[in-house]
């Protein structure tokens, strides 16, 4: 192996750590080369110029993504979503005093209370570097809870956790009051009339049968692939 | 944040602002603000000439290594011969406000600047000290984001009048002129503190500061020299042989002759 990477997930939770530092040309951002003047003095009076770079540097990712916005009102957004209008309130105490979480996600006091700040060289290139890594960090961290709502949502949407029920009321209603339950042919119809629902399903349920039963990790792991294969021969959708 | 009271409360930016508005720029001998409104001379507010002085003072402690509230107290004493409204600060006040702002910003003195911290702590001194000169020093420097908000006129008339040497009846005048009296007034005009309660009105009577000072300015009564308002950045002065009063403590114990022909302000 010529690399060994090691991945921790815990760090990975938070969005804000998997950003690498932000590389900056400090020429064309006419960096200046001294700070005249103390470390909080030259953030204070670059304050404007780091925001740009950060806005910038989220919105050439973000574009990457989504190429068609990449104009103004883009911009706009964004600027309304990292700034104080759109709070984030924590949902554990624990996570209450994180300050990204309201106000103006970039503003400097972000950056200065960063514990890194600590061990950033006091020169104007280095606190430039950290001052939008830390500016970027914290955009992502507001960004991703923001749109922790929506991914629920999105998920409700694909597991139809918002359908009243996934069966029809002919034969939910035949088997409550009637007692009747369908055939195996009627089952498998009614399955594969809404396969995504019914496959999800299957496979989740089989899971829990799977971890019920099986003790051993390497069996388990040749049982699921095998429940795999039979869910879509059962959905037809083998080759 | 740094400042306590709902009307003198700053925000973080707004404290950072003022950090960086009294950073010392060394070339040019004066703070950064100063250079902003391109004023070199207090003559035009009395908060301004004394920073002019208070701040050139800091950056000399702090070159010299000698910044503490000993050294402020001394040079607040001299300073007050000519700004009144020093009388009311002391050194110990300042150094505990330089903590209180240490704490607000959440980082390092030494990443804030030592000589900003002190010089942003005396700020905030004098602003919470006399409100209505300090609002008057907004407006000469155009940052009006940084006034104190004011109950009402009553509070300062009464420091006004105190500052001016009115008589207490005279003072009482003065409030109840700036409109009806009520709790509220009352309330306000007891926060606004007699110049006789603390800082350098009584520093001479506490005998450990008097052996202090009397350590220091031995032989320094006849420093008097013609005032002017014009601010002269003193010249770089390295070599020991014209320093100031403080600098003369600093280096013989006890000549500070050489002060009287250079600061004007040390009467």
């Amino acid at each position: 192996m010529r690399h060994h990477i090691k991945f921790d997930g815990l760090r990975l939770f938070d969005i804000g750590q998997s950003v690498p530092p932000v590389q900056i040309n400090h020429d064309a951002w006419e960096t200046p080369p001294e700070l005249g003047g103390s470390v909080v003095d030259f953030l204070v009076r670059q304050h404007s110029r780091l925001r740009s770079m950060a806005l910038d540097f989220i919105m050439r990712q973000h574009c990457l993504l989504f190429p068609y916005e990449d104009g103004g009102e883009a911009s706009g957004r964004l600027e309304a979503l990292l700034g104080s209008g759109c709070p984030v309130p924590a949902r554990d105490e624990a996570l209450e005093g994180e300050l990204w979480r309201f106000g103006d996600v970039l503003r400097l006091e972000l950056v200065l209370k960063a514990p890194a700040i600590k061990l950033v060289e006091r020169t104007s290139y280095a606190l430039t570097v950290f001052a939008v890594t830390e500016m970027v960090r914290n955009g992502y961290r507001r960004l991703h809870a923001l749109e922790r709502p929506l991914t629920e949502w999105f998920f409700s949407v694909f597991m139809q956790t918002m359908q009243p029920t996934q069966i029809p009321f002919d034969v939910l209603h035949g088997h409550v009051v009637g007692c009747r339950r369908p055939t195996p042919s009627e089952s498998v119809n009614i399955m594969r009339e809404n396969g995504v629902f019914w496959k999800a399903e299957l496979q989740s349920l089989g899971n829990q049968y799977l971890q019920a039963t099986v003790s051993d990790p390497k069996l388990m792991t040749l049982q699921n692939a095998a429940l795999y294969q039979q869910l879509k021969r059962f959905f037809g959708e083998e080759a | 944040m740094a400042t306590g009271d709902k009307g003198e409360s700053l925000t973080y930016e707004q404290l950072l602002e003022m950090i960086s508005a009294f950073q010392w720029l060394p070339e040019e001998k004066r703070f950064r603000l100063a250079r902003e409104i391109d004023r070199n001379h207090g003559t035009g507010n009395q908060i301004f000439g004394c920073l002019l002085h208070y701040a050139a003072a800091i950056e000399r402690m702090e070159r010299r290594g000698t910044l503490n509230a000993a050294e402020i107290q001394v040079f607040l004493i001299k300073l007050a011969e000519r700004y009144e409204l020093v009388q009311r600060v002391d050194g110990d006040s300042v150094v505990m406000e330089v903590k209180r702002v240490v704490q607000a910003v959440g980082v390092d003195i030494v990443m804030i600047g030592k000589g900003n911290a002190f010089v942003t702590a005396f700020v905030l001194v004098l602003r919470r000290l006399v409100p209505m000169e300090w609002n008057a020093f907004c407006d000469y420097v155009e940052k009006v984001n940084w006034k104190v908000v004011l109950p009402h006129a009553g509070p300062q008339s009464r420091a006004a009048a105190v500052r001016t040497g009115e008589t207490g009846a005279d003072q009482s005048r003065s409030t109840l002129d700036a409109g009806p009296v009520t709790g509220n007034v009352q309330l306000a005009v007891e926060t606004v503190p007699s110049p006789r309660v603390g800082g350098l009105a009584l520093a001479f009577e506490n005998q450990g500061f008097v052996d202090y000072a009397d350590s220091i300015l031995e032989g320094c009564g006849s420093s008097n020299s013609s005032s002017s308002e014009q601010v002269e950045p003193e010249p770089e002065q390295d070599n020991s042989s014209s320093g100031s009063v403080l600098r003369a403590e600093n280096d013989t114990g006890g000549c500070l002759q050489k002060g009287s022909a250079r600061k004007p302000f040390l009467r």
